[in-house]
């Protein structure tokens, strides 16, 4: 099979899974008890407006109907409007997705080299200190809720040792001061391309501790992952015939074993990154950063079910495509494996 | 063929090593940032005595003025202003001129006209006057959205001339009030019309008031700059911008209070009271609100419905430990169901009940429920005072041999069971309430009138001679001189509703804000008239 024909196989196969996703999701929400007229018109309302906003809604029609009408507009790229902020839901999921990927790419490049380096390190000193040690940060990092490993960085690090700011993307006076000029929608990012040096480096401080946080579920993960595939490897003869022929250790490491270890390691690294997706709901929340994961958290509490289907969309597109890449990137770096 | 290059290896070593940089950079940077800031962190600049940093929860619905009905009220407070305010109980008048200098009622309460303040401008330049006073409460009307309810009794309103207006009522009504009321009352340029919703949702405004929107992201930054053409004066303390910030968790509002990154933090945590007054660069500041507890009583169903049970139950409310508890004492107990200090219980003199579990177990075995029954309670998720003093009525329930089941679930969905089909409610039903302008009779008329279908009445409750006594009561209020009848109608409707018990009148609840020391609330800068509101003129730089 050509690499063209599995991608076009495989996205076949997405929209199925999306159509499913979409469908579970909607009857979910719609029959969860919650009445999203009045979600659409706020706090006090009367009777005679949510029945006004339930007919200007097509809530009054049967949930077929509706479900019907969900779906046409769907496909054709609407996603409804937000009951909360009266704007096309997708609208205000690219609003806030640049900033919860500059927070996930960073977690997971953080987490990806600390995760390899360390993993590596610690399959090639199986059984002394630092496996041990490592073996506590890495289940420590699973295992941890994300949001109480958030409230222990915020405490640790703003209230005890005054390093790093508590929450938000930037600092207000800063960012009167130093506005960005929005460019990708990432403030580190802009800030960097436009040359914004002191928002530059406000925007650092201010992500360091979110990325921490999001961070440490992918490192603990993609350690083990590491440290049992190199060891694995390194349990070979084609390893231990290197090593009898005098090739140095690192070159054994990471030149002849990790490339061979990598495979499992890249899987995990792809479906990190989709976990992280909804990883940072909490995190975002509690770091106050204005990303999907708050935008998320804050419909579902509102019950505003338009942005919750949207954001589930949007969770298991990011899923599947991040699943398609990472399967292409095996079959690329690894010529035994046949897409099929 | 090498796969593993030394290409890929510098690749790596080079990303490692920016990444090192960056945080290095980040950490050192912070590490020799600004510490002159009044809080215990290091990491924020001074505050600035141009722009007052604020931290809200509060998210915008909507920008429409017609429609806006909910927490944006926070904001729209300080773009438009209605035709006058209602002052601070306490306050030697009542009210004060805003965009109205004076008014009058007819004697016969059918009339009242309002005597424009000249020399105003929308923020979009269109003179303020008579006419745009009848196209702001002729569309609030036409559109019906909001508040809107709130101007039902005005059958037309009249152009005298450019700088007075009449308003005809269909029946008598204390319209200042409502003129003042805290949403719906607004007063906005007639240019925007024909505008669609839209139109107003992406962020726009075009109000009077001393404050005019710069920038909107939604669920994250708002930012207001000063109007300088303002009718009123400008001094020099007072802030040129504000910034708000929109953060979501009291904890994260705290801790951005404590580092100085913010000046005022608009959600407390009750717990957290003590340690933010211990610290020596914040004010906290419990001021009164309008704010109110209750708890109703499904009196449609067994065995609520009978009276005797309802007062037992209201006996066997642990009245002081609630407070103590879920207010964290910041509240008193209610006396009715209309705040004591808001008219009509401006003195406070409603009966109510005290914890008596020996009394409700008495009231309860004579109703012919000596073993108890068992009740579902339900309360609003987000609400943390709720959360604290649900488990209270539960345990004291059970000692007058009531069993409660307390089911915790998100206001909408709350609420959505409490209006749906009769046999899937509640017995129990939680309710923080806050009248929609300043005068009890919204809290009456609201909870306990007749509905054909739920939507505030939630204790299901219907008696005639209610009523009638509110509608007069009401009626009378309308003119200063039927004001001491009212009273007295008002006060035996409040009685009836002590006695009758639809609901367990829990407490009235402080509100609780706190800021830095290097900012001065002004009198009225709080306002129980104006939930939620901060009037950010009235917050000047020391």
């Amino acid at each position: 099979m050509t690499i063209w024909s599995y991608i076009v196989r495989r996205i076949s196969l997405a929209v199925l899974v999306l159509l499913g996703v979409a469908t579970i999701t909607f009857l979910m929400v719609r029959l969860s008890p919650s009445d999203p007229a009045a979600v659409y018109v706020g706090a006090n309302a009367r009777p005679a407006q949510i029945a006004q906003a339930r007919q200007l809604l097509g809530l009054d029609r049967p949930l077929y109907v509706q479900y019907g009408i969900y779906m046409k507009n769907l496909v054709k790229g609407d996603w409804g409007e937000s009951l909360r902020t009266k704007r096309p839901v997708l609208q205000d999921i690219m609003h806030f997705l640049p900033m919860s990927l500059e927070l996930i790419i960073s977690a997971l490049i953080v987490a990806t080299i600390l995760g390899i380096i360390l993993g590596v390190a610690t399959a090639h000193r199986k059984g002394k200190w630092i496996d041990h040690v490592m073996r506590i940060f890495s289940t420590g990092g699973v295992s941890i809720p994300a949001f109480w490993l958030a409230l222990m960085l915020q405490i640790v690090f703003f209230r005890m040792l005054h390093l790093l700011p508590v929450a938000g993307p930037s600092d207000i006076l800063v960012a009167q001061a130093h506005p960005i000029t929005s460019v990708t929608g990432m403030p580190v990012i802009d800030a960097l391309v436009t040359g914004n040096w002191p928002a530059f480096t406000d925007s650092v401080r201010h992500l360091i501790l979110p990325m921490l946080c999001l961070a440490a579920y992918p490192m603990g993960v993609i350690m083990r992952m590491t440290r049992s595939s190199m060891l694995e490897a390194m349990g070979n003869d084609y390893i231990r015939m290197a090593r009898a022929m005098g090739v140095p250790p690192r070159t054994l490491l990471y030149k002849d074993a990790l490339k061979n270890a990598f495979g499992p390691v890249l899987t995990v690294i792809g479906l990190t990154f989709a976990y992280s997706l909804t990883g940072t709901f909490f995190v975002e929340l509690i770091f106050a950063w204005p990303g999907l994961g708050q935008y998320a958290t804050t419909s579902i509490l509102s019950t505003d079910y338009p942005a919750i289907m949207g954001v589930t969309i949007m969770v298991a597109t990011a899923y599947v495509l991040v699943n398609l890449a990472v399967d292409l990137a095996q079959a690329l770096l690894d010529p035994r494996i046949a897409l099929s | 063929m090498e796969r593993w290059s030394s290409r890929p290896k510098r690749v790596a070593t080079a990303i490692v090593s920016v990444v090192a940089v960056a945080l290095l950079a980040g950490v050192l940077s912070a590490g020799c940032g600004s510490s002159s800031s009044s809080s215990s962190s290091s990491s924020s600049p001074a505050a600035s005595a141009d722009i007052l940093r604020l931290a809200y929860t509060s998210t915008v619905t909507t920008w429409d003025p017609s429609a806006s009905f909910s927490t944006e009220v926070v904001y729209m407070a300080n773009l438009y202003e209605p035709l006058i305010y209602a002052n601070a109980p306490g306050s030697a008048e009542p009210f004060s001129p805003a965009l109205a200098t004076s008014w009058e009622v007819a004697k016969n309460g059918l009339s009242w006209t309002f005597h424009l303040r000249q020399g105003v401008t929308f923020h979009d330049g269109t003179p303020f006057d008579a006419a745009a006073v009848k196209y702001s409460i002729d569309r609030t009307q036409k559109l019906n959205l909001g508040a809107a309810y709130l101007w039902a009794p005005v059958k037309s309103v009249q152009v005298v001339d450019p700088y007075t207006v009449t308003m005809h009522l269909s029946y008598p009504v204390a319209l200042d009030r409502i003129a003042a009321a805290s949403s719906g009352s607004w007063m906005f340029s007639p240019a925007t019309s024909g505008n669609s919703s839209k139109w107003w949702d992406a962020g726009h405004e075009d109000g009077t008031g001393p404050w005019i929107l710069q920038s909107y992201k939604p669920n994250q930054e708002l930012v207001f700059v000063r109007n300088d053409k303002w009718w009123g004066t400008w001094s020099n303390n007072q802030y040129k911008k504000i910034v708000v910030e929109i953060v979501a968790e009291a904890g994260t509002q705290q801790q951005e209070l404590e580092a100085g990154q913010i000046d005022y933090a608009g959600l407390v945590a009750r717990d957290q009271v003590s340690a933010l007054q211990s610290n020596p660069s914040i004010d906290v500041v419990k001021a009164q609100s309008w704010n109110s507890y209750l708890m109703f009583f499904n009196t449609q169903r067994k065995p609520l419905d009978n009276l005797k049970v309802r007062q037992a139950l209201s006996y066997a409310v642990p009245y002081q430990d609630i407070i103590t508890v879920g207010a964290n004492g910041l509240a008193t107990q209610s006396k009715g169901p209309v705040p004591v200090g808001l008219w009509p219980n401006t003195q406070g003199n409603v009966p109510q009940y005290s914890t008596d579990t020996a009394k409700a177990k008495q009231m309860l075995a004579a109703a012919g429920y000596p073993n108890g029954f068992t009740l579902n309670l339900t309360y609003t998720a987000e609400n943390p005072l709720e959360d604290a003093f649900a488990p209270l009525i539960k345990e004291s329930f059970a000692k007058v041999g009531v069993t409660v089941n307390v089911q915790k679930l998100l206001w909408n969905q709350q609420w959505a069971k409490a209006k749906g089909p009769a046999a899937h409610r509640q017995d129990l039903f939680c309710l923080l309430w806050w009248p929609s302008l300043p005068d009890g009779y919204d809290n009456m008329n609201s909870m306990f009138r007749p509905e054909t279908t739920p939507a505030w009445n939630l204790a299901y409750w219907y008696d005639s001679d209610f009523d009638k006594l509110l509608t007069q009561a009401y009626k009378l209020s309308a003119v200063p001189a039927g004001l001491e009848a009212s009273q007295q109608k008002y006060n035996q409707a409040q009685a009836m509703l002590v006695d009758q018990a639809p609901a367990a009148y829990l407490f009235d609840a402080q509100t609780v804000i706190a800021h830095l020391k290097t900012i001065t609330l002004g009198s009225g800068a709080i306002n129980p008239n104006y939930p939620q509101v901060l009037f950010w003129t009235l917050v000047t730089a020391k």
